[in-house]
């Protein structure tokens, strides 16, 4: 069995800041998916496994309609939706207080009931990055990490290179990390991480060696720039890892 | 050991959803299609499959012209190597597409730890 796509998992860095003094960076947390969906309008949420097993809290953390950040514990109630009351405006994070026997899907409380986020059997977290991240009267520079990793049991992606292949607001620059499952960190996410080479969205970045072998990880810093008192934005981007198998 | 940069391309539009699910990446759709756009001729052929040819100089007979983007993947590692470790934009010009990119390196002695 090749390398398929699904063995291909992005997850957060183990020190993800949310204000500008926390340190940003670190190893993987690989109980920490990125993959939003941000949701598309202010709408209550609701959480559902696809397991029946699955009774633990789950804390949803989000702006509301007045742009404050607020968050609210529900118990899952295994394959029975659970709808938060807090109406969102974004999706910033959410966290089981116990790793899932299921999959727990977030998604909107409105019919079509559009997906925000999936926590995968296992894991318990998953999150945006950049949260609470304000443009300020000078131009602000800000890092934080996220890793993909090669989840296959024996085999090495081989030619692997990491792509910035969404910047919809053009904000965004990505600087793979110069060694594999790294753990570098910095002191804060307005320090600039040592000895890392960013690039746009025009540059397919290899990964070192080459090779991204089974199990192995590879940390790529994401740059975001908001201009002078730039207004708020409500975005994403997306990176992509490719490469080849046998 | 140096970083390979492959070169995309300069911008060619966006995915469409139908080229995306081409792809088997239904999740590309809207995202920033790259890469250098190339015009193939289509030739005219006959009931056999053979293509036409013109009847005064033996050309083929082209019925219409195709654009098609292509990868650039052009290997820019030793530009990006020459880019200073300094903090600042550098901007690499690919020789192939000729597409522009922008650059920061971080110098290695950096507080980041």
């Amino acid at each position: 069995m090749p390398v398929l796509p699904a063995d291909l998992k992005k997850y957060g860095a183990l020190s993800r800041p949310e204000d500008d003094v926390s340190v940003s960076g670190g190893g993987i947390d690989a109980a920490c998916v990125l993959d939003v969906t941000q949701m598309a309008a202010t709408d209550q949420l609701r959480a559902v496994s696809d397991n029946a097993a699955d009774a633990m809290n789950l804390t949803i953390t989000g702006r509301d309609a007045a742009g404050i950040i607020v968050s609210e514990t529900l118990a899952l109630n295994g394959t029975t939706p659970v709808v938060f009351a807090t109406t969102f405006e974004r999706f910033l994070k959410a966290v089981l207080s116990a790793a899932p026997a299921g999959n727990v899907t977030v998604e909107r409380n409105t019919n079509p009931f559009d997906n925000v986020v999936i926590l995968p059997i296992g894991k318990t977290t998953a999150s945006i990055l950049f949260i609470d991240s304000t443009s300020e009267a000078a131009i602000t520079t800000r890092f934080e990490k996220e890793f993909w990793r090669n989840e296959h049991v024996s085999l090495a992606l081989t030619n692997a290179d990491i792509t910035l292949t969404a910047d919809p607001s053009a904000s965004v620059r990505i600087g793979v990390e110069a060694a594999k499952n790294g753990v570098s960190s910095v002191a804060n996410r307005k320090t600039i991480p040592s000895g890392v080479t960013f690039v746009d969205d025009s540059i397919a970045q290899a990964v070192p060696s080459g090779n991204l072998g089974a199990s192995e990880g590879i940390g790529v810093w994401i740059e975001m720039t908001r201009g002078a008192d730039a207004a708020a934005i409500k975005t994403s981007y997306t990176t992509q890892l490719a490469g080849t198998t046998v | 050991m140096k970083t390979r940069m492959i070169c995309r391309g300069p911008l060619a539009g966006t995915y469409s959803k139908e080229d995306a699910e081409a792809l088997g990446e239904p999740k590309m759709t809207g995202h920033a299609r790259r890469g250098r756009v190339v015009e193939e001729p289509v030739y005219q052929r006959d009931e056999s499959g053979n293509v036409v040819l013109d009847d005064e100089d033996n050309s083929p007979v082209i019925e219409k012209t195709i654009h098609r983007v292509v990868p650039c993947g052009f290997d820019l590692t030793e530009q990006y190597d020459a880019v200073p470790a300094d903090g600042k934009d550098h901007f690499i010009k690919c020789p192939r597409c000729g597409n522009v990119s922008r650059a920061m390196k971080t110098p290695a002695d950096d507080d980041g730890e």
